[in-house]
């Protein structure tokens, strides 16, 4: 039952999708207008039916129904509850689904806000992201079918992989879809605009929101996975250049670049080639992301299925949304720019160097992801790249951004005026002083990159304040509370940088082997490994210790466990960590040397916290500048 | 039956063969990190719990204190395995284009960065 | 016109690529040893601790050398095939027992049979080490004058056995079966 109504919700999809590319196509071609008004109504059947699709899908988790393969694969009747809905996205298919589902609402919500762009351009957005739905509902349909039935007849599911049983499981998945598939809408209007030929800066004040909407729920969404698998893989760990990470973290850079230029385009009419191709190279990392991790390429954590059919089907959906967009802009590209002056020191000079430098990090991160790959396939050898390139390129390629940000904060449109400049470097040098003596009293050692660490999140922090205050003082408090959401998302970014720079210079890290009643000095405390005990969970039973932590100012207990799930025996890890804004503490049990002596890993990290708080801090900003842009539309050119 | 638990999680968790408990240096787990486990291709020698990466760390951590130095470290490890151990890739002619790449790239952006502002700067 | 093709240029590059590597296994570790000589080694029998098997006890013949242990799911399913190699090949096979316990092993080959002419006893692993093992069961073709055709990582079954090991060997012997 549920299988077939599944299945009917998802072909009469691919029907609307279907109609939702071909009407709206015609009636631009043709001129037919009220073929053009037809997306809207288009758009909510889209939505309705995916709807009861997911919904359904949902059911059968919930009921149990073990005759669908992919529930049988994924729960189990002893699974908790708020798990059973989580698991829906808890593989493959599920997960496709999901991705399905958040992009007919983005289209139901883009259809429904569509009044002031022409007919034309909000028709064939509309057209185009019909395309996508279209492509990857036949790929679902095809190649990736939740509702397909199991063979022989299944008692008892085979639980979700337990990494998933857990809240941050819940958030991270979704968040991470919302901003990947909110990419396809700046893309969708970016095609859009090549194949009208025509792109007006009141346009992109419109596409604003939505780009800055994706944005955010990128950066959650990849925040969210970082401290996942801070808590939930065990080993203290918060970011380690795996390709599924890269493959979520390249979209976002360049969707970070895409703000940016959204900003100088619009504002000046500028670039307009640029930006188009951003918003393209953009949605077309999420789709890569999308191919590497579920065909089974590259090596990576995620777990996903690995299968090359369904690789090649990606591919092929690639090759003909990608390449039909690229190539539409070989040739319709040119016809868009439009020529404005604006001096060396500028805004836009600034935006632009910001661009450069971020298309350049998102392309070095994918030349690494892709570069054993290619090793591999030239029949060259076997090679990994892995967290050292990256580490150093990336940050290399960063530093200068980083100075750029403080002092681009500040330049104005067309040509930043000079005294500016004087006292941002008198705040730059007197912070860069105040920090050698912070580290040298507190730790009396300096490295390179600690020091332009500490500095530069202080810096872009005190620039972006002084920018504030700046316009306090010039009583321009309108733009004040108009700039406020770029100055949270800047101030974020400092917090952020702070937090790493804290973590990889003074993080402690030390693995023992500590008998039942021993303890360890580490970290200028004692740990205490004091019990064991069995407990016991909702599917799981799992051997807990006791470590009791002392220092002079508190005493704490921690309690981590070595579980193994009833239902296919896998062990699992669960790190006990005591968390602060100042520093977390983290234990987690490993394997026994014998039956009174146990492998620990025992960390200390300062600030970690920050990482996480800086990116949220940067998320909001995101947030309420897409609220700020969308009800205060502001779309007149600024010329000389 | 405390014990009785207790010692058959024991069993499930315990290391094979002989392994001796072992605490390893931070330049010693510094050196884990970078180097791939091949059973859990996911994690690093340092974070992975697999026997093959228990000897491996115990071969390691006799020739770090023979004196063996890193480079030669990695040059035992790839003598056996092979480059696909090292996470972090060495410059040869196979990988010059992933090292010089991002620099070439920058190389690039700047003369079209310079280009582009001559030009805007006098329209 | 040509700065614009840029982009689409690249992307079928990145496609091509990637196409590739859908027909190739990312957790494959090729050997670095291959027609390097065999590990030099000195490890005690697994049947007699008193006989010494070193890298050398084999030299002048076409053989192989076998990765196995009594925990290894994969050298139970390549058992029974190996049992049949020797006599249809005429190619002695060489065990090399990785991180077991020899009264586990002793009575896996009792029950199962013993394919090996002897098997090496590699109870901490360095050997195995030495040879790259990284899974077992792992399969090693060894020349005559002692260097490595061919490493096999996988249970050995008859298919790998007719498309990878037979020509293989028919060229290092210069028939089949090999008369060493």
């Amino acid at each position: 039952m549920y299988s077939i109504f599944g299945n009917i919700f998802l072909v009469f999809a691919i029907a609307i999708s279907f109609l939702l590319v071909l009407l709206p196509m015609l009636g631009y071609l043709k001129k037919i207008n009220e073929w053009l008004k037809l997306p809207s109504l288009l758009a909510i059947l889209l939505f309705l039916s995916i709807v009861m699709a997911y919904l359904v899908l949902t059911l059968a988790f919930l009921e149990g129904q073990f005759q669908i393969l992919y529930v049988a694969n994924h729960s189990n009747s002893l699974l908790p509850l708020i798990y059973k809905v989580t698991a829906v996205w808890g593989g493959h298919e599920g997960s496709m689904l999901l991705w399905m589902l958040f992009l007919s609402i983005w289209i139901l919500a883009v259809s429904r806000s569509i009044k002031s762009i022409p007919l034309e351009l909000s028709a064939l957005m509309l057209a185009v992201l019909g395309a996508i739905a279209f492509g990857i509902l036949s790929f679902i349909y095809l190649t990736s079918n939740p509702f397909l039935l199991a063979e022989n007849y299944i008692y008892e599911g085979a639980d979700l992989n337990p990494l998933l049983q857990d809240p941050g499981m819940a958030i991270h998945p979704p968040m991470l879809y919302l901003g990947y598939v909110g990419l396809a809408i700046p893309f969708a209007f970016s095609v859009a605009s090549l194949i009208i030929g025509k792109l007006e800066p009141s346009f992109i004040a419109w596409l604003r929101p939505w780009i800055l909407l994706s944005w955010s729920c990128l950066t959650i969404g990849i925040t969210l996975g970082s401290w996942w698998a801070y808590y939930e893989l065990g080993w203290g760990g918060w970011w380690f250049w795996d390709p599924v990470e890269n493959a979520s973290f390249m979209p976002w850079l360049i969707a970070t670049a895409l703000i940016h230029s959204a900003a100088v385009t619009q504002s000046r009419g500028l670039f307009k080639s640029w930006f188009i191709l951003l918003c393209i190279i953009g949605f077309s990392l999420s789709l890569l992301g999308t191919f590497l991790v579920r065909s089974g390429v590259l090596v990576s954590v995620h777990a996903f299925a690995a299968d090359p059919g369904r690789g090649l089907f990606i591919l092929l959906l690639i090759a003909i949304i990608l390449g039909g967009s690229l190539f539409l802009f070989a040739f319709r590209a040119n016809q868009l720019n439009t020529k404005a002056s604006f001096s060396y020191i500028s805004k836009e000079s600034f935006l632009l160097l910001n661009n450069f430098l971020l298309l350049i990090a998102s392309l070095s991160i994918l030349l690494g992801t892709l570069y054993p790959l290619i090793v591999d396939a030239l029949g060259l050898g076997k090679i990994s790249v892995g967290a050292p390139y990256f580490e150093i390129v990336f940050l290399y390629l960063m530093m200068p951004l980083m100075i750029a940000v403080g002092i681009g904060i500040h330049a104005d449109w067309i040509k930043a005026k000079d005294f500016n400049f004087k006292k941002l470097l008198y705040i730059a040098t007197i912070f860069m002083v105040a920090v050698l003596a912070a580290i040298f009293v507190w730790t009396s050692s300096v490295s390179f990159l600690t020091v332009f660490g500490f500095w530069s999140a202080g810096w872009i922090a005190l620039s972006t304040i002084y920018y504030g205050i700046k316009l306090r003082v010039a009583r321009n408090n309108r733009s004040l509370i108009m700039q406020l959401p770029m100055m949270i998302a800047h101030i974020g970014l400092g917090v952020f940088i702070l937090g790493v720079t804290f973590v990889n210079n003074y993080s402690l890290t030390t693995d023992q082997a500590v008998q039942m009643n021993q303890s360890i000095n580490f970290a200028g405390s004692e740990w205490l490994f004091s019990d064991l005990n069995e407990v016991e969970g909702p599917n799981y039973r799992a051997i807990e210790a006791e470590i009791i932590y002392t220092n002079d100012d508190d005493t704490i207990l921690f309690y981590p466990q070595r579980r193994i799930y009833t239902q296919n025996q896998n062990a699992m890890t669960e790190a006990a960590i005591d968390g602060a804004i100042s520093r977390d503490l983290f234990v987690a049990i490993g394997d026994a040397i014998d039956s009174n002596e146990w492998q620990f890993r025992f960390q200390y990290r300062p600030f970690i916290r920050c990482i996480w708080f800086g990116a949220l801090i940067m998320a909001l900003g995101g947030l309420l500048a897409a609220f700020k842009h969308y009800f205060f539309n502001k779309s007149d050119l600024i010329k000389p | 039956m405390q014990k009785l638990i207790i010692s058959i999680f024991f069993i499930f968790f315990i290391q094979t063969a002989s392994t001796q408990p072992i605490a390893y240096s931070e330049q010693e787990r510094v050196l884990f990190e970078q180097i791939r486990c091949l059973v859990c291709q996911n994690q690093s020698l340092a974070d992975s719990q697999a026997p093959l990466a228990v000897d491996l760390k115990r071969e390691i951590s006799l020739l770090v204190n023979d004196g063996y130095d890193d480079n030669q470290i990695f040059q035992y490890l790839t003598d056996r395995y092979g480059d696909f151990v090292l996470y972090k890739p060495r410059f040869t002619a196979v990988t010059f284009l992933l090292w010089s790449g991002p620099f070439i790239m920058l190389l690039i952006a700047f003369f079209v960065f310079i280009r582009i502002l001559r030009q805007s700067a006098k329209g | 016109m040509i700065k614009y093709s840029i982009p689409l240029i690249t992307l079928t590059l990145v496609l091509f690529i990637m196409y590739r590597g859908l027909d190739l296994d990312p957790t494959v570790v090729p050997s670095p040893l291959i027609d390097k000589p065999v590990p030099v080694f000195s490890l005690p029998s697994l049947l007699d601790s008193d006989t010494v098997i070193t890298n050398n006890s084999f030299i002048d013949q076409v053989h192989l050398i076998n990765v196995w242990a009594t925990w290894c799911v994969g050298c139970r399913i390549e058992h029974d095939f190996l049992n049949t190699i020797t006599s249809a090949s005429g190619i002695p096979i060489l065990g090399l027992n990785w991180r077991d316990s020899q009264s586990e092993a002793l009575l896996w080959l009792d029950n199962l049979g013993n394919p090996y002419i002897d098997t090496a006893f590699d109870p901490d692993g360095k050997v195995s080490i030495d040879f790259g093992v990284y899974g077992a069961p792992e399969t090693y073709l060894i020349r005559s004058d002692g260097t490595i055709a061919y490493k096999h990582i996988a249970p050995l079954t008859v298919d790998v056995w007719e498309g990878e090991f037979i020509p293989r060997i028919t060229d290092l012997c210069g028939s089949y079966p090999c008369r060493n």
